[in-house]
């Protein structure tokens, strides 16, 4: 009797796993069959009913249902987060009768918990995406909704208007465009931070170029003992320095393949084809000066393991200067003005006057999901949250009164509840320019960064992503080859830089990167041949 | 009796196992898991053209053997000097201090070992410096590694692998130990011919289940206590990190499957194996 | 009668120096990093930048503790969830897996070696993290659930395979005579089986309290709602948030709000602490359990 039991309970068992691997199956072709649902609906309209606002055509769209779009968006959930977003909803309910539910996804689990978001077959109508966050690989696997020049124009026309051609140029995938990009390209260019106070105290004049810094950090590092010339470490973007002293002066930029610097072009010359560094004669010199700088003690001999920050080290005078965006100036002098009165921070230009790369307009966005339910009432909220004065306001600097407020000449001033409500959150693509200035940034920083601004070219590359399907295989195999030497060479750790340097270039040949190479140049040839049409 | 664990691990382990096709296939999202195209081997390709397969799974498994030699010694020894130690305090301090290190994440150890061996500001260089010996760039020996992560492994999992082995040996029966004192046996006698013959079913499960795990390893571990430095990828990397790193950028489901699917494989085939041989020795050892 | 006299031969005196050195240098290997941890957590930010971790701090700052205690009414309650999932984890599971443990090592029942390979296979192979999420999210719906944190982990294989291989050194004697009696197999698991397996089930009953108390991963998965925050992951969403503000790229007008010196390394140190901090004052009772012979006692009743 028990045998029995046992019996029918094991194969009552089994069979509840064939229904249910079944019904998986049946789930997945019911899916596809929305996605293609969607995209017919969407070129249908409703009956006629005025919108209300001045500059939205009178278009015949009906918002007479009420819709709440769930959207997810990158970042931690903020103090006052719900009051203000109670605010913005209250605005958007009022104007095309929907409301945003914002879901975040925490920037400690973005890695993991993103792609199941896709994965899982949620069901959701917005996301932030951006050309860091795999806009790419997404785009490809069907994770969001295509979108025509004909529902943008009807659904989001300001947002039409507002972003430049470049952008909806760089945002095409396949001819398509599946994400709404920002309008504001950024700035693509770093400063070089360093102590002012050390600077005058060794009587060196103000930096005006490049060889200037390095007599700065070779004073440091002859003088002062305990502080590194220049931190650079592992731990984040090591490729700064490589970027400032090596590929600015040649006007070379990276090609965007992930995360490794596999592919350059330069920047300046619009015929210019994708081309390989690391066999450049320039790349060696590079390679020997950083050496000889590891040597004199220019950063520690434990680099490459250090986790701290250059910005951290840096402000707490564990350096002597640091590269980075020039919106860290801002953090760093206000820090200082509590902390360190007596030390100085001076920024400088780090491409001196010479011309800087297009930048991206893909660096935020918002995109729909493929399967989503209500597409036209999506990309309105992307068009209310972006250009309706009042909301955007909002979104991007919190309640006025509470968290923000402006000087007389229009420039921000944080109040003391800032912190509950930050930019803390992927809300970047909303903040389009014209941007406020805040008023407690760098005396610097202004000028600076206009200047680099007004410096900027403009290439077809410049957007540019790989698209790593064919090449997957050979892409991996590299993707380690890359991680282990790029490091070691350019922290200027090894010992037979010629050695390791032909090691590396024969490794990775052997791994495939010919094909790598072959269909980096034949994507960028069929990129640029789309863009230029 | 055995009807919940099978319901539970019909759900939730054996029906996602249907996803393991995802391995041989090209997944995109509107197809979903199993209607995505197949490709055969493909996915599998990108572990062995880079050149280090063989390297990284011998890592793998020399260090997971040496784990376990070094963590079963280390843990059974403990066991046996807890069980016979007489004072009570001393057994309750000890025990609480050893099972701290299981609290502690890769993380955070990582950050202290860093802070050991840090060139110019680390412990172990400033007590060099302080007896006027040259400073040592520790994490540009790569031999010394290999001691180092056995030695991090073994800390973090002796207090806890020791108490199984108490509780067993707590479990074995005073007479035995009575009898034996009576025919004169020394303590080593009785901790060889009573002990540990009586907690050996417990060291033959616990190290089958390890080498179930053989070619896994311990992804935390390797990354965070070599903090990621590219010096020692070659003598350190185990298959866990060396994949990790290859598909960072690419965030390939076919491919991270492909990689498990392989690991999962190997461990299996040597766990037969080994249980198959364990068996015929004695059948109520082996772990089926 | 007479050798019974010279407890301390000089051999055990011997073995006895060697037991407590090498305990007590084990012991004292595994104490000190801790208190680094501790003694890190209450360092000021900038002084573990410049001088790293020290036993005692160069500049001491409860920053991180503020931080973490700031509101009291929400790691009190991420306290309570845990508390709860918790206990509730550890009985469900510890009963479900040593039933099942026994029931594998009944010499008559013909299939355990089946069963028993049949839960082993599971931590061998696996479908991976999306379809067993699609799974959990889609067709089960849990998400925002506190099942989805007490069910994935009550089974543990590891767990059935060691508690079984205790109970097989019970004899077989005990069951027999009480099916004789007219015991059914369950009465007598519950009366017999479990009381005699003290020392296996403690301690596998703290290895799974340990893995539910520190677990956040699950959270991070399944539990969207800020008020069903477990500890580790309210703890892990703090240093996240911390961490992102100490870095965040600075845009347009919002860049003095990045604030350099926040307590990032010391807070997940603290962390640490907080999280570890019942732990170690609960540990040191469960050692009653640890006493020798208090097994075999029973049986001979």
């Amino acid at each position: 009797m028990r045998n029995l039991y046992r019996k029918i309970s094991i194969v009552i068992a089994v069979v509840m796993t064939f229904a249910l691997f079944i019904t998986g199956c049946g789930q997945s072709t019911q899916q596809s069959d929305q996605a293609n649902a969607t995209t017919n609906a969407v070129t249908s309209s409703g009956p006629s009913e005025p919108s209300g606002t001045p500059e939205q055509p009178d278009d015949g769209i009906d918002t007479s249902k009420y819709v709440v779009l769930k959207a997810y968006m990158l970042g931690d959930k903020q103090e006052d987060h719900d009051l203000v977003w109670g605010e913005i909803n209250k605005g958007l309910k009022e104007k095309i009768n929907a409301t945003v539910e914002v879901n975040l996804i925490g920037w400690g689990e973005y890695e993991e918990k993103y792609p199941l978001v896709f994965a899982s077959g949620e069901d959701f109508d917005l996301i932030y995406t951006a050309s860091w966050a795999k806009y790419l690989d997404q785009a490809i696997k069907g994770a969001f909704l295509a979108l025509t020049e004909d529902m943008l124009k009807k659904y989001a026309n300001r947002v039409y208007e507002g972003v430049p051609e470049a952008g909806w140029k760089q945002a095409k995938v396949n001819g398509k465009i599946y994400m709404v990009p920002t309008n504001n390209s950024g700035n693509p260019s770093y400063a070089i931070f360093i102590r002012g106070d050390l600077r005058e105290k060794y009587g060196l004049p103000e930096i005006q170029s490049l060889e200037d810094y390095e007599k700065f950090l070779e004073a440091v590092s002859q003088n002062e003992k305990g502080i590194f010339p220049y931190g650079d470490n592992n731990a984040n973007n090591y490729w700064l320095l490589t970027t400032v002293m090596l590929n600015q002066p040649n006007n070379w930029r990276y090609i965007d393949c992930g995360g490794y610097d596999m592919m350059h072009y330069v920047y300046t010359d619009p015929d210019s084809k994708p081309f390989f560094r690391y066999d450049k004669p320039e790349y060696l010199e590079y390679l020997k000066k950083v050496a000889e700088w590891k040597k004199k003690g220019y950063w520690s001999n434990s680099s490459l393991t250090e986790k701290t920050d250059r910005i951290a080290m840096f402000s707490v005078g564990k350096s002597a200067s640091a590269i980075d965006h020039i919106g860290k100036a801002s953090q760093i002098y206000n820090d200082w003005k509590n902390n360190h009165p007596e030390w100085k921070l001076e920024i400088y230009d780090s491409s001196f006057g010479g011309k800087l790369p297009g930048g991206t307009y893909l660096g935020d966005g918002m995109a729909i999901r493929a399967t989503s339910k209500n597409p036209e009432r999506a990309l309105m909220a992307i068009d209310y949250l972006t250009w309706e004065k009042d909301i955007n306001d909002l979104v991007r600097h919190g309640i006025r009164g509470r968290h923000y407020d402006l000087t007389p000449d229009g420039k921000k001033i944080s109040l003391p509840d800032a912190s509950k409500y930050t930019s803390g959150y992927s809300m970047w693509n909303f903040d389009v320019l014209p941007q406020i200035e805040s008023a407690d940034a760098h005396p610097k920083y202004s000028e600076i960064n206009s200047s680099q601004l007004s410096r900027k070219t403009s290439h077809p590359l410049d957007a540019f992503a790989l698209n790593t399907e064919n090449i997957k295989t050979e892409y991996a195999a590299c993707s380690n080859l890359f991680a282990e030497y790029q490091a070691i060479l350019e922290l200027g750790f090894s010992n037979d830089i010629e050695k390791d340097l032909n090691d590396f270039i024969t490794k990775i040949y052997a791994a495939g990167f010919d094909k790598i190479v072959k269909e980096i140049e034949r994507q960028a040839a069929e990129y640029i041949a789309e863009y230029n049409k | 009796m055995v009807l919940p664990p099978t319901i539970f691990f019909l759900i939730f382990s054996y029906l996602p196992m249907a996803g393991m096709v995802v391995a041989f296939k090209k997944y995109n999202y509107t197809d979903g898991l199993f209607m995505s195209p197949w490709c055969g081997f493909e996915n599998f390709k990108f572990f062995f053209i880079g050149g280090k397969a063989l390297k990284v799974m011998v890592n793998t498994v020399a260090y997971n053997l040496a784990f376990i030699v070094t963590g079963l010694f280390v843990q059974v020894t403990t066991a046996i000097f807890l069980s016979e130690i007489g004072s009570r305090y001393f057994k309750k301090v000890t025990q609480t201090m050893m099972f701290l290190p299981y609290f502690l994440s890769w993380v955070v150890v990582g950050a202290f070992i860093y802070n050991i061996f840090n060139y110019e500001y680390g412990s172990l260089n400033t007590f060099l410096k302080s007896i006027n010996f040259e400073p040592v760039n520790v994490y540009e020996e790569v031999w010394l590694w290999k001691y180092i992560l056995v030695a991090c492994n073994t800390w973090k999992w002796a207090g806890y692998g020791s108490l199984i082995y108490l509780a067993a040996i707590i479990g074995i029966d005073n007479e035995l130990y009575e009898s034996a004192e009576i025919d004169g046996a020394s303590k080593f006698q009785k901790i060889r011919h009573i002990t540990i013959p009586m907690i050996t079913p417990q060291i033959v499960v616990l190290t089958l289940m390890a080498i179930g795990r053989i070619f896994r390893g311990d992804f935390g571990m390797f990354y965070q206590v070599t903090g990621n430095n590219p010096l020692l990828y070659n003598a350190t990397d185990v298959i866990d990190t060396y994949v990790f790193r290859a598909l960072l950028e690419l965030q390939d489901f076919g491919m991270a499957s492909a990689a498990g699917m392989l690991q999962s494989v190997l461990c299996f085939i040597f766990l037969i194996i080994t249980n198959a041989v364990v068996r015929r020795i004695d059948k109520n050892y082996a772990l089926f | 009668m007479g050798r019974r006299a010279f407890k301390y031969s000089k051999e055990t005196v011997v073995f006895n120096i060697i037991a407590y050195l090498f305990t007590a240098i084990l012991a004292f290997l595994c104490l000190l990093p801790f208190l680094l941890v501790v003694s890190g957590s209450i360092t000021d930010e900038s002084s573990i930048v410049l001088y790293g971790y020290r036993l005692i701090p160069v500049k001491i700052s409860f920053d991180a503790y503020k931080i973490a205690f700031g509101n009291p009414t929400i790691i009190l309650r991420a306290y309570a969830v845990t508390c709860f999932v918790t206990t509730v984890g550890t009985f469900l599971s510890l009963f479900l897996s040593s039933m099942a443990a026994y029931a594998l090592q009944r010499k008559d029942f013909v299939y355990r070696n089946f069963f028993a390979f049949f839960f082993y296979f599971t931590t061998i192979f696996s479908g991976g993290l999306v379809p067993w999420y699609i799974l959990m999210v889609k067709y089960l719906h849990m998400k925002d659930n506190y099942l989805a944190l007490i069910i994935p982990g009550l089974f543990g294989v590891f767990n059935m395979i060691i508690i079984r291989s205790f109970m097989s050194s019970i004899p077989d004697s005990i069951t027999e005579s009480a099916k004789i009696d007219g015991a059914s197999d369950f009465r007598i698991f519950i009366q017999l089986i479990l009381p005699l397996s003290r020392p296996v089930l403690v301690t596998i009953g703290l290895f799974i309290a340990l893995e539910y108390w520190n677990d956040w991963y699950l959270s991070m998965l399944f539990i969207q709602k800020d008020n069903m925050y477990p500890l580790q992951y309210f703890l892990y969403k703090i240093i996240s948030k911390i961490d992102f503000l100490r870095n965040v790229a600075a845009r347009s007008s919002n860049i003095n709000l990045s604030k350099i010196s926040l307590p990032s390394e010391s807070f997940k140190l603290a962390m640490t602490v907080i999280a570890t901090g019942p732990i170690i004052f609960l540990y040191p009772h469960l050692q009653k359990y640890f006493i020798k012979g208090i097994m075999m006692g029973a049986i001979k009743g």
